[in-house]
């Protein structure tokens, strides 16, 4: 590998020079002996410089990632089988790959294919912190001890097979005192302001001028970076602005100061109507593998109704590239979720039983009763200003700690109660119905669909607790939808 | 007698064989502790059963680096075990020890005038002479130790020697005390990892970090969700502007999810023994950031408002 190719390199990804030199330093000697590990963050460039290393030393190399590999066997082949294209070469599909079903198979077969001829193989697994927690043969106590073999595949297969581990977690997260061989470590700090600012200013379109997208990315940086530092959603905050940022040149038809149009895009900000599903390429959704994206409906947006924007928040816009904004509206009885009517009904008081106290049930569906009770002269406590005070904390601090599980019983009991309510004469609700197989069924398609949760397996013996998952917009539209005055329910919540 | 070193691949029915067959036979089992995780430890047993075949002359060495591995074993195997161990122990403690470790790894052999000229002879000689005198002196002595009484294992002794040999001048013998001091001081220990991650936070990170932190300080809560985590980062910061509430829920919630994802937050025990909620925002986490280490990077962050390192140690401003 040549000078060049280093300079190369380093102008590539900026901020990792002294990164790209430890790993050159590790391909270049092929010392096999020790496993090398690479941490950092997410979205610092650990997979991506890695492979641009191994590219550039034209070293021998199988990448698998464990997101993608979600089973050991699934991940011991597509390093082996890696290997063996590259011996081969992509086109020859003739021969058949050996199998590769246990880590004995596997040590065995890099015996074979990765041969002592004085160059080093390298096999390289991301994402390795999800490879802690991986069972033995469907047994969940049995752990499998995949990092401890990886780890010690140059003593194992006596060959140069040389293993780099990549993960956002610290080697320390990998310890579970078993005498795990302890790999060289590569850390991949944040990048710093400067660095950043670089970066989003490479990525530039070649016909837009370096010095205007500088003068762009600056105040943006200035704005974002105190909420998020990821490159990802950066890069997806200035795409999406630009063109915004640009409309008062167009419509003034002549250049204009970069302060006089970043104050006029930030004064336009909240009316902004969010692109659709392209704009995902940029930026991995919440908690998903940038790999792995795809665009969802609108209707599977609005089903949990976690989508929902509040007009005005002007972070929103590159916090959910794709999310639907939902104009609330109090004539809005429409929902673009097709649900049956019970389900409809059970979601309300699934609602409501986790948001009410379960000691308030006889207060706020059994009105009448506590009020024969004061009529015929029963005792009435005088309720202090100090418990109001202590109430409304306690209060307060329910509906801060979240909505409460409930029983099946309890559900369907105020379930009786709100469909009875909400009965009208075209339906012809009786008590049978409500009991019926039907609306076990449906509870059933509810926990599938994860509109609840249910904790616990054996739902005949009446132990089992269920969550309710919708949020309160949800919860508002089903009312409208079904039109039941919900509010009366919620009193005690 | 011929021997043979043959690696078999766990088919029982083949040891069994080899077994019988009158021959010698040592069977080393590595990381011997991880085959106590087989199902009835069956290879286990089959083993140690067959020790009391009729003609049987085998032995089985068990390597391992757990010290309670026979602990582990079912009662029908650990019968058949005959509880005879070598212990390999690191002599952390001695001195002399640790510093015959150190000499053994970094003195060369020296050769004799036959093996090599005169001028390879008297470098080797010179070499060793430099490293003897600088594993002598005392203050080298007792920060070698030191730094080994972290862990004693040969490898982190490799490690230090290959940093002062690094840093030995290019026209010098060998290394010096000096080289030697410089190597301990400057081994690269373990990088706090959470410190680390850390320093890398966004302002909004470290604004919920400080939020969780004033519930346990202040409200005597050890876990919270998020929704109460938003409650009381709104509460300190009462009708100012703030980060948390320009941001939103839904960009809050992410920085959430991200904090979870690194392991900044665990979920709270109590909540794993009853089930937890199927949404992320009503989970009860706890907070793994001791508090001295969130105020150092609350002290050398840029961007961090002045502010939020005093509600860090005060209820209200």
């Amino acid at each position: 590998m040549s000078r060049e190719d280093d300079v190369q390199l380093h102008e590539s990804w900026p901020g990792r020079k002294d990164e790209i030199n430890t790993l050159l330093e590790y391909v270049k000697y092929q010392d096999s002996s020790q496993a090398l590990f690479v941490c950092g963050t997410s979205s610092a460039g650990k997979t991506s410089v890695v492979k641009a290393v191994l590219e550039a030393s034209r070293a021998r190399y199988a990448y698998a990632s464990s997101f993608t590999s979600t089973s050991t066997v699934l991940l011991l082949q597509e390093l082996l089988y890696g290997l063996i294209r590259q011996q081969r070469g992509a086109e020859d599909g003739s021969q058949t790959l050996p199998r590769c079903g246990r880590i004995s198979d596997f040590v065995q077969g890099l015996k074979h294919y990765a041969p002592n001829d004085g160059r080093t193989s390298f096999l390289v697994i991301d994402d390795a912190e999800r490879l802690r927690d991986r069972s033995t043969g469907g047994r969940a106590s049995v752990k499998e001890p995949i990092i401890q073999v990886l780890l010690r595949l140059p003593e194992l297969t006596s060959g140069n097979v040389g293993v780099i581990v990549i993960s956002k977690l610290h080697w320390q997260a990998f310890r579970d005192g078993n005498g795990c061989l302890q790999p060289l470590q590569v850390y991949f700090p944040e990048f710093s302001d400067s660095i950043l600012k670089r970066i989003l200013v490479k990525e530039r379109d070649s016909v837009i001028s370096e010095a205007k997208y500088a003068a762009f990315i600056e105040p943006l940086f200035g704005t974002f970076s105190r909420t998020c530092r990821g490159i990802h959603e950066l890069r997806s905050v200035a795409r999406m602005l630009w063109p915004k940022y640009l409309a008062p040149e167009a419509k003034a038809g002549k250049p204009l100061e970069p302060r006089v149009l970043w104050k006029e895009l930030m004064t336009q900000a909240p009316t902004y109507e969010l692109p659709r599903a392209s704009s995902l390429q940029a930026g991995p959704n919440r908690g998903v593998h940038a790999s792995m994206t795809m665009p969802l409906s609108r209707a599977a947006l609005a089903v949990t109704g976690e989508q929902a924007i509040r007009p005005g928040c002007s972070m929103v816009l590159y916090a959910n590239p794709d999310a639907v904004p939902i104009r609330a509206s109090p004539q809005v009885d429409r929902l673009d979720v097709d649900l049956p009517w019970w389900s409809k009904v059970l979601l309300l008081a699934s609602y409501v039983a986790a948001r009410t106290p379960a000691d308030m049930d006889k207060h706020a569906f059994n009105g009448a009763q506590e009020d024969d009770v004061a009529g015929a002269g029963g005792k009435r406590k005088r309720a202090s200003s100090l418990s109001l005070d202590r109430r409304t904390e306690q209060a307060r601090a329910a509906s801060l700690s979240g909505p409460r599980s409930f029983r099946l019983e309890r559900l369907l009991n105020i379930f009786r109660r709100i469909a009875l309510d909400a009965d009208s004469s075209d339906r012809g609700v009786s008590k049978h119905d409500l009991l019926s197989a039907d609306i076990f069924v449906q509870i059933s398609s509810l926990v599938s669909l994860k509109l609840l949760d249910r904790i616990g397996t054996n739902v005949l013996d009446g132990t089992c607790q269920y969550y309710c998952n919708i949020g309160e917009e949800l919860c508002q539209r089903i009312a409208k939808n079904v039109k039941i005055p919900i509010e009366n329910y919620l009193v005690y919540a | 007698m011929t021997w043979k070193a043959l690696q078999l691949d766990g088919d029982v029915h083949a040891m069994r064989e080899l077994y019988q067959s009158e021959k010698a036979l040592v069977v080393i089992l590595d990381e011997f502790d991880l085959f106590a995780e087989h199902p009835k430890q069956a290879l286990l047993y089959t083993l140690l059963n067959s020790l009391h075949f009729p003609h049987s002359r085998s032995m089985i060495v068990g390597v391992t680096s757990i010290m309670d591995a026979v602990d582990r074993l079912e009662k029908r195997v650990k019968s058949r075990f005959s509880f005879r161990k070598l212990v390999f122990t690191h002599r952390a403690d001695d001195q002399a020890v640790v510093m015959r470790l150190l000499r053994h790894i970094m003195l060369v052999p020296e050769l004799s005038s036959c093996d090599a000229d005169e001028r390879q002879v008297a470098a080797m000689r010179d070499y060793n002479l430099s490293v003897r005198g600088a594993l002598e002196a005392p203050e080298v002595v007792k920060a070698v130790f030191k730094h080994a009484q972290l862990q004693l294992v040969p490898q982190r002794l490799c490690d230090l020697a290959s940093t002062a040999l690094a840093r030995m001048h290019k026209d010098a013998p060998g290394p010096t005390s000096e080289d030697m001091l410089w190597a301990v001081a400057n081994q690269g220990e373990a990088r706090d990892s959470m410190a680390a991650i850390l320093q890398g936070s966004s302002v909004l990170d470290l604004t919920l970090m400080v939020a969780m932190h004033r519930l346990r300080d202040f409200r005597d809560q050890a876990s919270a969700s998020f929704t109460q985590v938003l409650g009381e980062s709104h509460n300190m910061f009462g009708t100012a502007p703030n980060l948390v509430a320009t941001s939103g829920w839904e960009v809050a919630l992410r920085s959430w999810e991200n904090m979870v994802a690194m392991e900044v937050l665990e979920e709270a025990t109590s909540v794993k023994a009853t089930g937890r909620h199927g949404l992320l925002q009503f989970r009860q986490m706890a907070m793994l950031v001791p508090k001295c280490m969130l105020e150092a990077v609350l002290a050398e962050h840029q961007q961090v408002p002045s502010n939020l390192k005093v509600l860090m140690r005060r209820e209200a401003t």
